[in-house]
């Protein structure tokens, strides 16, 4: 193995430049924590106008007592193939991360960094969402002596050459389309949208849009003072209602042709790629190792129309890990099962068995739900707002129905390999999850679950958790424990 | 390579249920009690600065109501700090960690060796007055875990120990 000859095994520190970098940053975060505070004073009356100077005098005096002291307390080295940091101002941290398990190491630089020639640095490994860590300001030529070593690091330990880290597609010849979706599925699929979801946001946007012209010092009742008192009957509630639709549905349409637009699913050698986008192509790529498991789900109208949302939950090195969801609305069964049986070996799914969970899950929510139902109509009755209660009253019944028709879905089982979760309210959704994929597990209980011997199994994978509520104690430790063993007994990579 | 799939029941996998815990440093209640009392403290000083500027709050009546709810929720505070320090755990396998906390809502999480990323050893300004130290350790997805109140050497011999399985489990 190839030792790094001294260099970088003395302990390092970054540029000089970071202590003006760390100062502007503390700063800047400091008076944007502090601006409303400094707003409402100085228009609250500016008697104590002194005491403010001299909070801000102080605040940047202990900012930059700050910066210094973080750039003397930070420093790093390479140590066996190790990278090893310290950090940390008022706590010591010291952080040591395997050079192989070094994703990527990124450089940023704006024009302040390119002045100083300094560089600021990420260091990023497998799958986490935020950067592992960071340095502020590194020396040019230093940070890219560094990035060598590191990445030279990589390639000794792991047997395989630097470009094969990254993804090296094929050309376009080797894709095979799996789907494409033209102009009547997008039509389809936007008209099947979530309409209650999206015409709640609308609600919400506007509502908040009142309240903060209210806040502004706009009278917006005023204005609505001026238009003659409206019957409020039957009628116009119908009529708002349907302007409400429409405008959803327009929404959602809009909405799903932007993102979707043209939108290509291709599989590769081993891997699959979306490309879509009416104004910019986007394309994202999920190799087959990386994917952690997959999802497809449907609603009420789409599941006339028999289409599915499909769903590739991978991981990635990258900061931006959302961006990264492989999503495919418009997936015939057929084209689900195509993507089930390359990924997971010709597996039946259907074929699993599966355990309803616990009443419970239901009756508790429900309870809970009563409760808060009588508590709050309680004080609507008091203060004689009758319309009001029946609105609470609907929406908590709905929201217990809800409950209850997700009870009659939600089922886990699992063949050995592969786990499944069943669920949905109106629709179904499936999630089917390969057991070596998880990273950790956990068993959660609350007062109530602990009395009726129930918990809650947690599996928590590189790519988001999966929860399986309401099981009995015994199933979910056993179940725990058999995916504990199925986890370390492979030598399987996770990605 | 030869694939085999043999069939495992369920008994014969050890169980989480049957694991002795051991208990962080009994130290670390009193940093957890120290921590806390601190935060009620600066909450406390806050309230007389904000008063400062608005003299109402500093009226003999609120300010002794103030008092009053403060002193009894630092109060509660504390006993659910002890409480939850009695409810601390963690355990070490051959190939995973458990560790365990929570009063009331309870939980379990176990990490296996082979998924930790790096790890971590951290002390914070009153857990390093008492030799303290938690390890954290880091899997991928962001999800860490973190084993608070262990001894500065017993944490770096938790951490030697971890990342000796991780090393071997490369290896093979």
């Amino acid at each position: 193995m190839k030792k790094n000859d001294g260099e970088f095994s003395v302990p390092t520190r970054q540029s000089y430049v970071a202590i003006i970098m760390i100062l502007f940053k503390t700063i800047n975060i400091v008076f944007r924590q502090l601006i409303p505070v400094l707003v409402v004073i100085l228009l609250g009356g500016s008697e104590k106008f002194d005491y403010i100077l001299w909070v801000i005098s102080v605040i940047a005096l202990l900012s930059m007592i700050y910066a210094i002291v973080n750039f003397f307390r930070t420093y790093f080295y390479i140590q066996d193939d190790e990278l090893v940091m310290h950090t940390g101002v008022f706590s010591h941290k010291k952080t040591i991360i395997p050079l192989e398990r070094i994703q990527a190491v990124n450089f940023e630089q704006n024009i302040v960094y390119q002045i100083f020639d300094v560089l600021k640095l990420n260091i990023d490994t497998a799958g986490t969402e935020k950067n592992e860590f960071q340095f502020q300001a590194i020396d040019a030529l230093k940070a890219k002596r560094l990035r060598e070593i590191i990445m030279a690091g990589k390639k000794v330990s792991n047997g395989i050459a630097l470009n094969t880290l990254e993804e090296n597609q094929p050309d376009n010849s080797e894709y095979k389309e799996i789907l494409s979706l033209g102009f009547t599925d997008l039509l389809k699929i936007g008209l099947t949208e979530n309409h209650i979801r999206s015409g709640g946001l609308i609600f919400v946007f506007f509502l908040w849009i009142y309240q903060n012209l209210q806040e502004a010092g706009l009278d917006v009742d005023e204005y609505s003072e001026e238009i003659p008192e409206w019957e409020w009957g039957i009628n116009a509630v119908v009529l708002i209602v349907f302007v409400f639709l429409l405008i959803s549905i327009l929404i959602s349409l809009g909405r799903t042709v932007i993102k979707y637009f043209d939108l290509q699913f291709l599989r590769f050698d081993n891997g699959f790629k979306i490309v879509s986008g009416i104004f910019t192509k986007k394309e994202v790529s999920a190799q087959d190792h990386k994917i952690q498991f997959i999802s497809w789900s449907d609603n009420l109208l789409r599941k006339i129309i028999g289409y599915k949302n499909l769903k590739l939950h991978q991981t990635t090195a990258s900061k931006a890990n959302k961006s990264q969801l492989i999503q495919i609305p418009g997936c015939k069964a057929h084209h689900i099962q195509d993507v089930v049986d390359t990924i997971f070996d010709n597996k039946d799914i259907n074929e699993i068995e599966v355990e309803r969970v616990s009443f419970f899950y239901f009756k508790r929510f429900a309870m809970i739900w009563a409760i808060l139902m009588i508590i709050g109509n309680s004080v609507l009755l008091w203060f004689e707002l009758y319309n009001q209660i029946w609105v609470l009253t609907g929406l908590i019944i709905m929201m217990i129905i809800g409950r209850f028709l997700s009870y009659r879905k939600i089922a886990y089982g699992h063949d050995g390999q592969l786990l499944v979760l069943k669920s949905g309210i109106f629709g179904d959704k499936n999630t089917v999850l390969p057991l070596y994929k998880v990273q950790t597990v956990k068993i959660y209980e609350t007062p109530f679950l602990r009395k009726k011997s129930l918990c809650a199994l947690i599996l928590r994978t590189a790519s988001g958790q999966i929860t399986i509520p309401y099981l009995p104690s015994e199933s979910g430790r056993n179940l725990g424990d058999f995916i504990l063993y199925k986890i370390e007994s492979t030598h399987r990579k996770w990605m | 390579m030869k694939f085999s799939n043999e069939q495992i029941k369920s008994l014969q996998l050890p169980s989480m249920d049957v694991i002795e815990y051991e208990k962080p440093d009994i130290t670390y209640r009193k940093v957890l009690m120290y921590s806390f009392l601190i935060f009620a403290f600066v909450l406390l000083v806050g309230y007389f600065v904000v008063g400062y500027f608005a003299e109402k709050l500093l009226n003999l009546p609120i300010l002794m109501i103030v008092m009053l709810t403060w002193s009894i929720l630092t109060g509660l505070a504390i006993i659910f700090t002890v409480k939850s320090y009695d409810n601390l755990g963690y355990a070490l396998r051959d190939k995973d960690i458990l560790s365990k906390s929570g009063v009331f809502f309870k939980s379990i999480v176990i990490v296996p060796f082979n998924r930790v990323q790096h790890s971590e050893i951290e002390q914070g300004p009153i857990e390093r007055l008492f030799g303290l130290a938690e390890l954290t350790l880091f899997t991928a997805g962001g999800n860490d875990e973190t084993i608070s109140g262990l001894s500065f050497d017993k944490a770096q011999m938790l951490k030697n120990y971890i990342t000796n399985k991780v090393a071997a489990d490369e290896e093979e």
